[in-house]
């Protein structure tokens, strides 16, 4: 089973049935983002999601849903592709030394498109109102306070240290909207921009169309190359990919299985490794089931899988075999521990002898419906050291509350990763991390977890591939590939790269 | 007549009862996990309490559909859980995608299928033959592979119709109805093969019976025969057969639109039944049954106007 996980909310992973890659490509010519000499640029991009309400509280930080809030919602600080952090409506930020504090200071000048000052006083009512607005990236901020101590300076602090704190500011946590709109609801439909772009309500059909028109009064009117832009909702791949080869549609997200066809139709294709797809070894702890406490049963795991054969034959080449939960382009990733685990069902079964469970034992697996692939190799495969898997069916949307709730010791699963070391550590190692489901904490880890927090520089890459290395040794997990995320664009000088520390697509901002 | 009509509307309203509650306890698993579904993954447990609170699902689930009852005689079938839009906006703005498809294709369906059926019945040899074959491999092959094919070869390859998407009627209605090209042809290659058979079934059925050979014994002529006559004898079957290619069309045409970008109803039932969206799926199973009632009723109504015999029934 595979678990695709959003980044709706979490932070973290998107992963996402539809992994996404981006490709670029050159073919175009007549193409809906045509120029016609001097006239209005039009740039018309397939969404995969369901579009929500404008309420910035309930706007999504992963995915290609987001670009609809960032064209409309400025957002305090930019996360670049590396991971790093950047100024962007705050112009300069500061992280206090024990990650507690975060102070912006914001452009003075900046107006929303009904002329009212975007203050201190709008990014704090907006990440107050996310903070009780019943959205998923309302956990981000549960616990910080905000303060502004003048108009145009925000301060957010956290009661313990939150190194991600800068980053939270690039997701819908630092989203900016109008104070008076949020109070009147008016935002979830009509939305006062401080962004980019300003909602065309008009030319907009909801849940389906919506039309967007640059506002040449934004601070950085100049990074957005497009008068107009599209968002047209296309739920189904397929129809994203016919929309993009039938020239409907610019660019959009695409399925590893398309990238093909979409590159022999003459898009390119823009891809990048976006997730890891392996098992979560939940119980390494060894509470529910003793011999995953074991670490020799949980490396004997990690050797019974053909990772360079997963990435050939089941991902089709869109792959490469990893042992990491980390994304190959972020600090902690290390090519050497890739080939810490080599496949070797022998050397395996040997491992197991010594941890004296020779004979295995029984491990119940959830599967889910919608993507068997994996389901029948864990069986095999866990097989060969005798380990016998009980395949548990999910279903539907209490499938994500049983995973959560830490009922599995082994799952598969296929998650997102981000070019920002630490956003993997929040989301996966520490003690209340959401996919650290049985809550396993070890205090030689704990040690690096927290002097990750507040780490800076060097010193923290140094912290997060030291994580990766003992993380990796242990074998919490059993990684097999990274895999590649797809996003296919008419043309190849549309947009250079990836250029999200997801990976997942593009910002607005850099398609030229 | 009336007294028909009263009948099959007390019917109806039954089976609109039946089935929304039904659905309702199906789709309802338990109020924490919609909460969760509606926050994400990462939210805490109290905000997802809080949120289960807010939104009435601590309620037993018997309270909440009572609920909904008392919402839907007032006019209003809720709000979203997820968008938290009213759902009777939403549907508004699907209604005119899924009703344009529909309505087309059971038109053309019928007039379609009339004609061929009945062609193949009187003339019988090679086009007979040849609609046998063409209806059976029209119900073999599955809509969307049609679609995929038609996207690939007339929106693609020649560029020739839009490959995706919908055009309101108001906006541009050249627009609209080249959007729905391609989308009624892939529905109607399954449909029109399987009615038109139907159709040459039941036209030869009648053709077989005492009054036509009395008729052409009389010396009337086979198209008047077969126009006055036969047609009007074979309606009740053909009817029948409308009705239920109507209501099962209803199911293909979430593929349907799922591989055009249509945004109507089914898309919309789709998208909120895998994150169980109560309230949007409500409203969306409640149009699906009010058109199975419509639907049956005009058959039944119709039936009946034709054929005497059955507002006994």
């Amino acid at each position: 089973m595979k678990w695709h996980r959003t980044l709706r909310g979490v932070g973290a992973a998107v992963i996402a049935g539809t992994v996404a890659s981006v490709a670029l490509s050159g073919c175009a010519a007549e193409g809906p983002a045509a120029d016609p000499a001097g006239g209005e640029r039009t740039l018309t991009l397939g969404v995969s999601g369901e579009p929500q309400s404008f309420d910035p509280a309930l706007q999504q930080s992963g995915g290609d849903q987001r670009w609809r809030w960032q064209a409309t919602f400025d957002s305090l600080l930019h996360c670049e592709a590396d991971g790093s952090v950047v100024p962007n409506a705050a112009e300069s930020y500061t992280l206090s030394k024990d990650a507690r504090t975060l102070t912006m200071k914001l452009r003075e000048g900046m107006t929303f498109s009904d002329g009212t000052p975007v203050d201190a006083a709008a990014a704090k009512a907006t990440i107050e109102h996310m903070k009780v607005g019943g959205g998923s990236d309302a956990g981000r901020v549960a616990d910080v306070t905000v303060e502004t101590p003048d108009d145009l300076t925000v301060v957010l602090k956290a009661p313990r240290p939150t190194g991600q704190l800068p980053t939270f500011m690039c997701l819908a946590p630092g989203a900016i909207a109008q104070p008076e709109q949020i109070e009147s609801g008016a935002v979830a439909s009509n939305p006062v921009s401080s962004g980019p772009y300003v909602l065309d309500v008009a030319g907009s059909t909801s849940g389906s169309v919506y039309r967007f028109e640059k506002r040449d009064d934004y601070w950085n009117a100049d990074a957005y190359a497009y008068d107009v832009i599209t968002f047209v909702t296309m739920s189904e791949a397929t129809a994203r990919l016919n929309a993009l080869m039938s020239g409907e549609i610019d660019g959009a997200t695409i399925n590893y299985d398309q990238a093909g066809e979409a590159e022999s139709s003459g898009l390119h294709v823009l891809s990048a490794p976006g997730t890891w797809t392996g098992l979560y070894l939940n119980d390494r702890a060894g509470e529910a089931v003793p011999a995953l406490g074991d670490v020799r049963v949980r490396r004997a795991i990690n050797m019974v899988f053909d990772r360079q054969g997963v990435a050939d034959h089941i991902m089709g080449g869109e792959a490469t075999p990893t042992t990491q939960i980390f994304n190959p382009s972020s600090a902690a990733f290390d090519p050497a521990l890739d080939e810490r685990y080599p496949y070797d069902v022998e050397a395996a079964r040997k491992l197991m002898k010594e941890a004296g469970y020779s004979d295995g034992f029984e491990v119940e697996v959830p599967t889910q419906g919608e993507n068997p692939i994996y389901a029948p190799m864990v069986a095999q495969q866990l097989g060969l050291l005798n380990i016998d898997v009980k395949e548990v069916p999910l279903t539907g949307p209490t499938a994500i509350t049983d995973i959560l709730g830490g009922r599995f010791p082994i799952m598969d699963a296929r998650m997102s990763t981000s070019a920002s070391s630490l956003f993997s550590i929040v989301e996966a190692l520490e003690p209340g991390s959401i996919w650290n489901v049985m809550q396993t904490e070890d205090p030689k880890l704990q040690k690096l977890l927290d002097e990750a927090q507040v780490a800076r520089g060097e010193r923290a890459d140094e912290v997060y591939r030291e994580i990766n290395e003992y993380v990796v040794d242990q074998a919490w997990f059993a990684p097999w590939v990274a895999e590649n995320t797809f996003f296919a664009v008419r043309d190849a000088e549309m947009v250079p790269e990836m250029t999200d520390p997801f990976k997942f697509n593009p910002y607005l901002r850099d398609f030229k | 007549m009336i007294g028909f009509t009263l009948r099959r509307l007390a019917s109806a309203l039954l089976l609109v009862v039946v089935v929304t509650c039904a659905t309702f306890l199906l789709i309802f698993s338990d109020g924490a996990t919609i909460a969760r579904a509606t926050l994400g993954e990462s939210a805490t447990q109290e905000a997802v309490e809080a949120k289960a609170v807010q939104l009435g699902l601590d309620q037993p689930v018997v309270t909440q559909y009572l609920d909904w009852v008392q919402g839907v005689l007032h006019g209003s079938l809720g709000n979203s859980y997820f968008t938290g839009e009213p759902v009777t906006a939403m549907l508004l703005t699907r209604l005119p995608v899924t009703l344009s498809l529909t309505v087309i294709v059971v038109l053309l369906t019928a007039l379609i299928s009339v004609l061929v059926g009945t062609l193949a019945a009187v003339r019988g040899g090679w086009l007979d033959r040849g609609l046998q074959l063409l209806a059976v491999a029209g119900a073999a092959v599955p809509g969307f592979i049609v679609a995929i094919i038609l996207v690939l070869t007339v929106a693609v390859g020649w560029g020739a119709l839009p490959a995706t998407g919908y055009v309101p009627v108001t906006t541009d209605p050249g627009g609209w109805a080249r959007s729905l090209v391609l989308p009624v042809l892939a529905i109607l290659v399954g449909s029109v093969g399987g009615a038109a058979q139907q159709f040459r079934g039941a036209i030869s059925d009648v053709l077989q019976q005492d009054f036509v050979r009395t008729l052409r014994s009389r010396g009337i002529g086979e198209f008047p025969i077969v126009a006055r006559h036969v047609l009007r004898a074979a309606a009740a079957p053909g009817l029948t057969i409308l009705s239920l290619q109507t209501i099962g069309m209803l199911g293909g045409v979430v593929l349907i639109e799922q591989v055009f970008a249509l945004p109507g109803v089914g898309d919309l039932a789709l998208e909120t039944t895998m994150r169980s969206d109560v309230p949007v799926v409500m409203g969306c199973v409640v149009f699906t049954v009010l058109v199975v009632v419509v639907v049956n009723l005009v058959a039944d109504v119709v039936g009946a106007w034709i054929n005497p015999k059955v507002r006994l029934a």
